[in-house]
């Protein structure tokens, strides 16, 4: 593909009808009220010069190189302010309006460098353009230092890892300072002084690393000439050809040009730009997305297959053919001495839905049992669970445009402006414009507070007491009679049974005041402003599902949602916020161990007669063993052998000591990856993975959106992660085998009913769909639960609040809760090979001023954190965010390991740990790094939910 | 712990109980976790009453380890 460029209509689309007819240049053009007559004129083809005017941005009117003539109109206004009206007659050619402009031009260009043949954006510049659409042939005034006062002296701000500042080539525009205003929302960039005086200024005069620029890149994006400018542009050049791909980071799944130089083995990716047809996105990106893709091509990913008998021993590098054949020997000598059920792998969320559905069928067909699960066990288990229990279908029921419909949106449990920033963007849009904002959070993340954003309630709830929360909320609905009793009579079910324990007193906000720390007074006026203000949306994050209750909270907010028919319009409903960007997918691939793709139990018959039949050879129909199951087996000598795909499970997941002894006793461990990552280190293969940029298949996002993941170079290992999972099945004896991925998703789209009619063709033609697809719904469905739900009836769920095991003490005072920070992520396998390093360089203890001051900490100093089952050191941050009592850190660095001290308590109905409760204590220290327990005796019971 | 799951359904009369746990912990439970269960029922543990009944709905279905 060519360098794709989208086409800019200078001012953002209006929604509506097109009914007001005009003509422009003798074209007769009809466009939905409001519409610039830009707009109007571009939708025409006919494009009016422009400098300050860009689709993204409402319209500024500051460049005067847009102006037009209108019949009957004084002067020559604007087109880019000027709204069309019926009838009008518009010319964007004359001889007076080129004299205008070529005016215009030349006061630009006589405070301008003219060094366009070595300026970074040559080719991509829009002055330049400009100057040459206007026909500029001359300046009057001189040009550069020649014309008197000028700029041209302004010094650089290279402060920021990823794009360099350039004042001297500023023109003021303020497209940047607008894109940070109306697309990120962070307001960080002004107009700094007056006049001639005017700069572009990150914050209070200060650099961009030292204001609050959260570095999406939306001013670089918008920027017109090269004062905003990748440094990979400039050390690079400009690139010749784009590849549209999806993003490998969180769950938004955004869509982005990979924008690239050379072909073949000497390609090299320039730059990652928003794609704007991206449904996603749709044009915007965060700082991981943007910039940090550089991990792809770091010295240390592993590119080469390894394998060794001990993990004592040294690696040796070995043949695929080699790795491959050793792999299935092994596996198949374990089953041979163990049992078939002795071995199981993990799948990842990371990788796409068709090479985590070979790994599932791997497990199934080759493997022989239904030992497969992923890392969605310990994120969003409990929404597949509770949603499913409520409504019928394991995902959310919006997809991310509906927020803009929102009068009302309950964030619980999630930070979005850090850990879903582009979506984090578009909720902040909608609240600029008015929507009023719950925050039920014990931290008072951003959204609590920032420019022109405050919630109307924030409920700082004690960690561990969402349930109560929920159902005190509920109950104020039930008892103040705000059900929506039209909507629950007509779609839900066990409504009588819910309403009656709900309306219990001892679910009164003031009866759990004293449980979750939320004053009753709060609590019932956020009940009341959710249930009566119109339409009203809960988005949640981990800060739900990581708890003992996780399924019990998921299934409270779904009774909120159907209580005040909250569900099936744009605006409402109940949406989780996915940590990665394929846990929707490698949740729908069957990475369950008790369900087959689709969410289809495996003791469905019906459904296991259909893979068997394709795959040729008998499913159980009894459900595998979970994730913590593997690491209780392995430990009790009944579970030998595991793979490993892409997850780092001896950083992420909880109680490290617990992981690792178990990692350390099984008799052989696979990873697959990019990296010799902490698991690595338990493994004795080690098969190298492939970075999104090599990948060909499809991730499946938050909103239930499949997108292209597109290769943008060859795999640097040889060999497609589907390729060496097929290879291993075939090894073992089981035929196993595809052409390419397309030929994958063809079987999961021909085998799973909500994937019908999915397939590379399909995505290439129409960009993406959301499942559920049909027959009847090629392109899917946006919004759930429209006309009933999946299962019929909504059915309420009673959700009884039960404390956690994990308590504080004198002991371990404190309680610690855990989350993720913009600029890393997750295990920072990836982020920590980027710059990204220069905004968060450890992992830190955020600690309340009294907590820290009765423990004699300062801010920066280090301090060991300990729980009931470890302990850990790390710099602490004297944060007012923090209430008295709660401490806070990421998980982002393995020399701090904050797993090390999480336990191994976890959600009742589906074992998702309990990241967010441990009782810890914080002394002063000195130590440097985690003390993970080397060997930790295990307790054998009956397993845990 | 199937402690865990049994609180979470206290509201509920015993054998409403026993049986959405029993449903539970047949759909999501790997065989070898509900018979070691039964085992632990059958060998006397002290557990919840609802635990016994739980043990009892499993035990003519649970298949060996």
């Amino acid at each position: 593909m060519s360098l794709l460029k989208e086409p800019d209509f200078g001012t953002p689309a209006r929604s509506g009808e097109a009914t007001v007819e005009l003509t422009v240049d003798g074209v007769a053009v009809a466009v939905p009220p409001g519409t610039s007559v830009m707009r109007a004129a571009a939708q025409a083809g006919l494009e009016v010069p422009k400098l300050c005017a860009t689709d993204s941005l409402e319209a500024f009117g500051s460049c005067r190189l847009c102006v037009v003539e209108i019949d009957g109109a004084r002067g020559t206004p604007a087109s880019c302010t000027t709204p069309v009206a019926p009838g009008m007659v518009v010319r964007t050619q004359t001889e007076k309006l080129g004299k205008l402009r070529r005016g215009v031009m030349e006061l630009y260009i006589s405070d301008h460098p003219l060094d366009c043949l070595t300026c970074s954006a040559n080719g991509d510049c829009e002055l330049q353009d400009m100057a040459g659409v206007t026909g500029l042939r001359e300046v009057r005034y001189g040009s550069g230092v020649d014309a008197g006062a000028n700029h041209m002296d302004l010094l650089s701000d290279t402060s920021n890892p990823y794009f360099v500042f350039d004042p001297a080539k500023c023109i003021l525009c303020s497209r940047c300072v607008r894109a940070c205003d109306e697309v990120q929302g962070t307001l960080a960039l002004t107009i700094e002084g007056r006049g001639f005086d005017s700069k572009v200024s990150p914050g209070a005069g200060g650099t961009f690393m030292e204001s609050d620029c959260v570095s999406c890149g939306a001013c670089v994006q918008a920027c017109p000439t090269a004062t905003l400018q990748e440094r990979s542009v400039v050390e690079l050049g400009m690139p010749t050809r784009s590849v549209v791909t999806t993003c490998a980071y969180c769950g938004v799944g955004c869509s982005f040009k990979a924008e690239l130089r050379g072909s073949g083995d000497s390609t090299e990716v320039v730059r990652m730009v928003p794609h704007k047809d991206g449904g996603a996105n749709e044009g915007h990106s965060c700082v991981k997305g943007r910039f940090a893709f550089g991990y792809a091509s770091h010295p240390d990913r592993v590119l080469t297959p390894r394998v060794r008998d001990s993990i004592a021993d040294e690696w040796r590098e070995v043949s695929w053919e080699e790795a491959i054949t050793h792999t299935a020997r092994r596996l198949r000598a374990i089953q041979a001495e163990h049992g078939a059920g002795a071995i199981g792998a993990i799948t990842s969320s990371r990788c796409t839905n068709e090479e985590v559905y070979v790994v599932q069928k791997m497990v199934r067909a080759a493997f022989g049992n239904n030992n497969v699960d992923t890392c969605a066990r310990v994120c969003h288990s409990p929404t597949g669970y509770g949603l499913n229990q409520t409504f019928g279908t394991s995902a959310g029921t919006q997809d991310f445009a509906s927020v803009a419909d929102a009068d009302v949106i309950m964030v619980i449990g999630a930070n979005p402006t850090d850990a879903h920033p582009v979506f984090g963007s578009r909720m902040k849009k909608r609240l600029r414009q008015g929507a009023r904002l719950i925050v039920a959070d014990p931290r008072s993340i951003d959204l609590v507070r920032s420019p022109h954003i405050e919630a109307a309630h924030h409920l700082a709830l004690n960690p561990g007491t969402n349930v109560a929360i929920v159902n005190a909320m509920a109950h104020v609905v039930v008892t103040e009679g705000l059900v929506d009793r039209g909507f629950v009579d007509a779609r839900c079910e066990n409504t009588g049974e819910w309403e009656e324990f709900i309306a219990d007193p001892a679910h009164s906000p003031e009866a759990v005041e004293e449980i979750t720390g939320v004053p009753a007074s709060d609590v019932r006026a956020a009940a009341r402003l959710y249930a009566t203000a119109g339409n009203a949306a809960i988005y949640y994050g981990l800060g739900v599902t990581e708890h003992s209750q996780g399924s019990t909270m998921v299934m409270g907010m779904a009774n909120l949602a159907m209580a005040t028919g909250n569900i099936g319009r744009s605006g409402v409903g109940v949406n989780p916020l996915r940590g990665q960007n394929n846990v929707q997918g490698s949740c729908d691939m069957g990475s369950f161990p008790h369900e087959l793709p689709g969410y289809r139990h495996v003791s469905d018959g019906s459904v296991r007669e259909v893979y068997e039949q394709l795959w040729g050879t008998p499913l159980l129909d009894e459900p595998g063993l979970r994730i913590p199951n593997m690491f209780d087996s392995a430990l009790d000598g009944s579970f030998r052998a595991l793979f490993v795909q892409g997850e780092d499970i001896a950083q992420s997941d909880p109680n490290t000591g617990h992981v690792h002894a178990a990692l350390a006793a099984l008799d052989l461990v696979v990873v697959q990856d990019l990296f010799v990552n902490e698991t690595a280190k338990f493994a004795h293969v080690l098969l190298p993975g492939t970075s999104f940029l090599e990948k060909d298949g499809t991730f499946t996002n938050a909103e239930r959106r499949i997108n292209r993941v597109r290769p943008v170079t060859a795999a640097r290992t040889g060999k497609q992660e589907w390729q060496i999972v097929c290879e291993i099945a075939q090894a073992m004896g089981y035929p196993m085998h595809y052409d390419d991925a397309a030929q994958i998703m063809d079987e999961i789209a021909l085998t799973t009913p909500t994937f019908s009619g999915v397939s590379f063709a399909h995505l290439d033609a129409v960009g993406s769909v959301q499942w559920p697809c049909t027959p009847e719904r090629p392109e899917g469905t946006p919004i759930m639960h429209v006309d009933g739900f999946v299962r019929g009836k909504g059915r309420f769920m009673v959700t009884p609040y039960v404390p956690t095991r994990e308590r504080s003490n004198r002991r371990f005072p404190l309680i610690l809760t855990t989350g993720r920070i913009l600029s890393q992520y997750n295990v920072g396998a990836q982020t920590r090979r980027t710059a990204n390093v220069a905004w968060h360089p450890e992992d830190v203890l955020e600690l309340h001023p009294h907590d820290a001051e009765v423990r004699g900490v300062a801010d920066g100093d280090r301090v060991e954190l300990a729980s009931r089952v470890g302990s850990t050191s790390l710099r602490a941050r004297i944060s007012d965010r923090m209430p008295v009592g709660v401490c806070y850190t990421t998980f982002h660095h393995p020399v701090s390991g904050a797993n090390v001290v999480t336990t191994d308590n976890s959600d009742w109905a589906t074992n998702c740990p309990e990241y967010k409760v441990t009782a810890v204590q914080v002394t002063p220290s000195t130590a440097l790094t985690a003390a993970v327990p080397a060997q930790e005796e295990t307790t054998v019971g009956a397993g845990r939910g | 712990m199937v402690s865990d799951i049994v609180v979470q359904f206290a509201h509920r009369p015993a054998d409403d109980a026993a049986a959405a746990i029993a449903a539970h912990l047949t759909r999501f439970w790997h065989p070898r976790m509900r018979h070691r269960l039964v085992a632990a029922v059958d060998a006397g543990a002290d557990v919840d009453p609802v635990v016994v009944r739980v043990a009892r709905m499993l035990s003519p279905a649970v298949p060996a380890p």
